[in-house]
């Protein structure tokens, strides 16, 4: 029986093969969406979505990360009968009325309906590789809805109360010796008269003339 | 590698926590009601969980996983083993990762005072030479 599926959603037809960004490609993959096959063709696991079109290139899906809450590789026989990548996508992927025959061993929820995908290798050794290119891709999709993050606030870091505390003994020590370094002015190159600042004469310079130099203090 | 922001929400977010149960075995608990048992892998910043040998367990039926990657957004509950003094799982967590902010800091510090230095001893300079045309 083929699978109907929601064309809102996924249906692809006449679709380009995915080219760019792509972190695993396999051929020879059979296609499950909700325990049926759909058929056999090509994964391209890309940056920006997942991608299954088949064989004859006259049909295929496509599913987004966000929309994917998790992925696993299965290789419980007694679950399903071939090894698997499996993966549960947010939402009906197929009208209802193509689900009424095998709805009562499926798990869908009528608040969050979810739906059973999986992609069975021929050559099994792939699921691995097919497994870690699924979580690379999946974590340069974050969730959008997460609490809000500014990018310049990397100050905001709890980082302890000075920072100093966290060093180890060396690192206190060298902070320490850079430190008196700077207050001896060792490490610097010999100046020409050896006048500071202190010994200008008081009232020959304006105001203004150190400030951006104090304001660092 | 982690980002920036993957940073910043283990430093300001309970996600800290986790991170330090990184290799343990323990229970996820997912949005839909499912209960994943495994060893966690890997944590990252968006709280998605690498796990190994899991099973899952749905109100019907359990099945068993080689490697499951959960989407942090699908994580409801993480189950903290008991052994695990929270606490100090965090503090420790936080101290290490402090560890190279602090040494960053310092430096740039260093780097700062020397140069404010360099800025002073120039400026001493021109006024002299200035001083000395008049």
């Amino acid at each position: 029986m083929p699978t109907r599926l929601r064309s809102d959603i996924m249906l692809l037809t006449d679709f380009p093969v995915p080219t760019v960004g792509v972190h695993h490609k396999e051929d020879n993959t059979q296609a499950f969406i909700a325990g049926n096959l759909t058929g056999t063709g090509s994964i391209y696991i890309a940056e920006s979505q997942v991608t299954w079109i088949s064989a004859g290139g006259e049909g295929g899906f496509c599913l987004e990360y966000p929309k994917i809450c998790l992925h696993a590789i299965s290789r419980d026989l007694s679950a399903f009968p071939h090894e698997c990548l499996y993966l549960q996508v947010e939402g009906k992927l197929i009208e209802d009325d193509n689900l009424s025959t095998s709805s009562s061993e499926e798990e869908i929820d009528p608040p969050e309906p979810m739906t059973e995908v999986r992609f069975v290798p021929t050559d099994k050794g792939a699921l691995d590789g097919m497994f870690t290119a699924l979580s690379h891709c999946q974590i340069l999709h974050p969730d959008p809805e997460d609490v809000d993050y500014d990018e310049n606030c990397d100050d905001e870091f709890y980082v302890g109360e000075e920072g100093e505390e966290a060093l180890n003994e060396e690192g206190q020590a060298n902070l320490a010796r850079f430190e008196a370094m700077l207050q001896q002015g060792q490490g610097d190159a010999p100046s020409s008269n050896g006048h500071t600042s202190e010994e200008m004469e008081p009232g020959s310079l304006p105001e203004d003339q150190f400030e951006d130099a104090d304001m660092e203090q | 590698m982690e980002s920036a922001r993957e940073r910043f929400y283990f430093a300001n977010t309970m996600l800290c926590l986790l991170k330090a149960i990184e290799g343990q075995s323990t229970t996820v608990e997912l949005r839909d009601e499912k209960e994943v048992s495994g060893k966690i892998i890997k944590v990252d910043g968006y709280m998605n969980i690498t796990m190994a040998n899991v099973t899952l367990k749905t109100r019907e039926c359990s099945r068993s996983f080689e490697r499951f990657f959960v989407n942090g957004r699908t994580v409801r509950y993480v189950h903290i083993p008991d052994e695990v003094d929270m606490r100090a799982a965090m503090e420790g967590y936080l101290q290490r990762s402090n560890q190279s902010a602090a040494a960053e800091r310092v430096k740039q510090d260093i780097k700062d005072a020397a140069w404010h230095k360099m800025a002073m001893k120039e400026k001493q300079r021109e006024h002299r030479m200035k001083k000395e045309n008049k």
